[in-house]
């Protein structure tokens, strides 16, 4: 089986081979890194660069420990400290990176589509930590590899995404790689946080938590992101913990083997009560552990050409 | 003695709306023949046969953008796009705000231009003694030559609408607004619809530019005035409009090339070519606006020519400036597109880029008739062409109608009477 990779910036573009093809290359990463000494220098010599234009703790982090212990060299460019303060374009900066001889660009951008457009014009990999609201693939691929390490074969499990779908770009990967793998995946959330006509995606869309949850497999809880809402999409955080939050009381309703999966930050108490992302149905410290390798896999596909 | 004898071609007859084989003789600027040269002229006359051609008068392109083409430039384009006058809706270096305004544009334009310059006043402005904002000047600035007023955005207040409409209806001006409401409208990008969700883009829905057209509309029925709706983009606002002038309401609306010929779904990879103020809609919207065309509802085809330098286009969506610089291609796109394709009449097609704009810019411009120094565009219906990138004439490059087949170039060009292009 070969993908055809040469950048990731959204996994709408992935087959479901592709997308299986890293995954599976993960799973093979993992197991070396799950060894004592832990490096596996491929790509020695190679050096990338992580562009980002918005916070982050893990991605970034993640990004950095997946390029170390593949035995390459990163860097980090934000832009409050450098030429974007004097007006350069990011046009100009990526194409001055890549003169520098740069391996490849892991970028993070508020506004959607930005990866796609330095992918225009460069000639190496590029790799979309997350744009806007638009997609965050390596965080797709890494859930759906932690699911995966649940039930093996995703197809016919029942996917619940819940809370803010509308900003999240979380969720959008989620949907494509489940929908490609044969998942049945339900968005849930407030309807002024469901983004217009998700249902041509291949979703089940609902606004009442306590009719489906009981239905689920696995359950992606998304954050309430206060920073992206300049309005108000709901009345108040105690009426969407009432309608919408995984508490305490709602455990009882989940079924006995589901998972809890959550991308970080965990906001605790609002969207999800301490007591359940504790809990023993909870994968979400796996999940940021499946992130290097999933990471590691990517970064060495694009820049090995084995993903061709 | 410079005379010309256009001979075989189709005129157009905006107050009949026909095209008539009829030959055209022109002696120093002026018609000295219609259908015949006089026998008593010496001159040379150059003979255009023009068989396979569309003679159409006072073609005007109603709502330009001037952003970094100078007037020179903007002269030059017009000419060897067929047009002969434009409406000027000047962003650089300032907007047209005060009467002196007007007669400084006007100052230049007859030192730099051939072609005809209707320059388009700000709706409001900022009253330098108060700081409030305020109506402008409206008798004024139609005194020096302004033919309707707009702004960038529209009139928020219901109030501060009705004070607009009901005193400018006393002056006689022509009301112009861009349709949006600005909370409903969310700044965003693209219109609210599947491919917003795919691509991640903040959305506008359809419902901000129907919301206000509604209002306005109702406006005009209580209070009086003439209305333009010059970007006129939904299926609901064809609706509207429709509905206003069957009730004789003085509403009138134009659209942009781009919205009659293409959709939101066309916007893949975030071409930023596609980011345009309002937004590119669906499908049925287009097709409610080809309708439109098709029953007079939408009196007015513009080519919204907005020209954007590449570093504001080379950039990520979001980021990108809106427009599309398409003068040099809305007589090509009206010829194949509209008519060949979508079998719109042509003379209801011809009615848009003439007649129906002098009409509700209450202007009155000389017709191919005897004595008359006419302004004319000659339109080869047959030949085809391909404009490539580099046979683009405006500064911006920035169109969505690159490397098309398409008919209906000028291949001459008359400015009272002289001929000033020719293919």
């Amino acid at each position: 089986m070969k993908a055809n990779l040469t950048n990731i910036l959204g996994l709408k573009h992935l087959s479901k081979d592709d997308i299986l093809f890293i995954l599976d290359q993960a799973k093979q990463i993992k197991h070396i890194f799950s060894k004592e000494t832990k490096q596996s220098p491929t790509l020695r010599g190679k050096t990338f660069v992580n562009l980002f234009f918005e916070p982050s703790t893990r991605t970034r982090v993640s990004f950095e420990m997946a390029v170390k212990l593949l035995g390459a060299s990163s860097i980090n460019i934000s832009p409050e400290t450098s030429s974007f303060t004097k007006g350069e374009s990011i046009y100009d900066t990526v194409k001055n990176l890549q003169s520098m001889g740069i391996d490849g660009i892991i970028l993070r951008h508020p506004h959607a589509g930005t990866p796609d457009f330095i992918a225009q014009h460069l000639d190496i990999p590029v790799i979309n930590a997350g744009d806007g609201y638009t997609e965050h693939p390596t965080q797709g691929l890494l859930d759906l590899f932690t699911m995966r390490e649940s039930c093996g074969d995703i197809e016919g499990k029942r996917v619940m995404i819940l809370g803010d779908i509308l900003h999240s770009r979380v969720a959008r990967s989620n949907i494509y790689a489940l929908i490609k793998c044969g998942a049945e995946v339900t968005v849930c959330g407030p309807p002024t946080l469901i983004p217009a006509d998700i249902k041509e995606l291949g979703v089940y869309v609902s606004n009442h938590i306590d009719q489906t949850l009981h239905l689920q497999d696995f359950i992606n809880v998304l954050r309430i992101q206060y920073e992206r809402q300049d309005m108000a999409y709901f009345p108040s955080i105690r009426e969407y913990r009432s309608r919408y939050a995984l508490t305490e009381a709602r455990q009882k309703q989940l079924k006995d083997d589901v998972v809890i999966l959550h991308p970080g930050p965990i906001n605790r108490g609002i969207e999800i009560d301490s007591v359940v992302a504790d809990g023993s149905h909870n994968v979400i410290l796996d999940q940021v552990t499946n992130g290097i390798a999933v990471r590691m896999a990517v970064l060495y596909l694009l820049t090995t050409g084995k993903g061709k | 003695m410079k005379g010309y004898n256009f001979i075989n071609g189709h005129v157009f007859d905006a107050r009949r709306q026909v095209l008539e084989q009829q030959n055209i003789a022109i002696l120093n600027n002026n018609v000295i023949g219609l259908g015949y040269l006089p026998d008593d002229k010496d001159e040379d006359f150059e003979v255009f046969d023009i068989k396979d051609c569309i003679v159409v008068p006072n073609i005007i392109d109603s709502l330009v953008y001037q952003t970094y083409d100078n007037l020179n430039d903007l002269n030059s384009l017009a000419l060897a796009s067929g047009i002969t006058g434009i409406g000027l809706y000047p962003q650089k270096p300032l907007k047209i705000e005060l009467p002196e305004h007007v007669t400084l544009i006007l100052k230049r334009v007859k030192e730099e231009c051939d072609v005809s310059v209707f320059p388009i006043g700000t709706l409001t402005r900022t009253n330098t003694e108060s700081n409030n904002i305020t109506m402008s000047e409206y008798d004024l600035m139609s005194k020096e030559g302004a033919v309707g007023f707009i702004d960038a955005q529209s009139i928020n207040n219901a109030l501060h609408m009705r004070h607009i409409l009901t005193y400018s209806s006393s002056v006689g001006s022509t009301v112009m607004i861009q349709s949006s409401d600005h909370d409903l409208a969310n700044s965003g990008l693209i219109n609210e619809g599947f491919n917003s969700t795919f691509l991640g883009l903040k959305s506008s829905p359809a419902v901000a530019e129907e919301i206000r057209i509604a209002r306005d509309i109702q406006l005009v029925e209580v209070y009086g005035g003439k209305l333009y709706f010059p970007k006129v983009t939904t299926a609901k606002s064809v609706e509207l409009i429709r509905n206003a002038k069957d009730k004789g309401l003085s509403v009138f609306a134009g659209t942009g090339i781009h919205y009659l010929l293409t959709d939101t779904a066309e916007i893949k990879n975030y071409d930023t070519n596609y980011k345009l103020n309002p937004p590119l809609r669906g499908e049925e919207d287009r097709r409610a606006l080809v309708d439109g065309v098709r029953d007079g509802t939408i009196d007015v085809i513009s080519s919204l020519h907005q020209p954007r330098t590449l570093d504001e286009k080379r950039v990520d969506f979001e980021s990108a400036l809106t427009g599309c610089a398409d003068m040099q291609l809305l007589l090509p796109l009206i010829v194949t597109k509209l008519h060949l394709e979508e079998k719109i009449p042509l003379e209801t097609l011809l009615m848009t880029i003439s007649a129906n704009v002098q009409k509700i810019f209450n202007i009155k411009l000389p017709g191919i008739a005897l004595t008359n120094s006419p302004s004319f565009t000659v339109l080869d219906m047959k030949k085809e062409q391909i404009i490539q990138e580099n046979g683009l004439l405006s500064k911006g490059k920035n169109t969505i109608f690159k490397r098309q087949k398409l008919r209906g170039f000028a291949k001459h060009t008359l400015i009272n009477g002289n001929c000033v292009f020719s293919a």
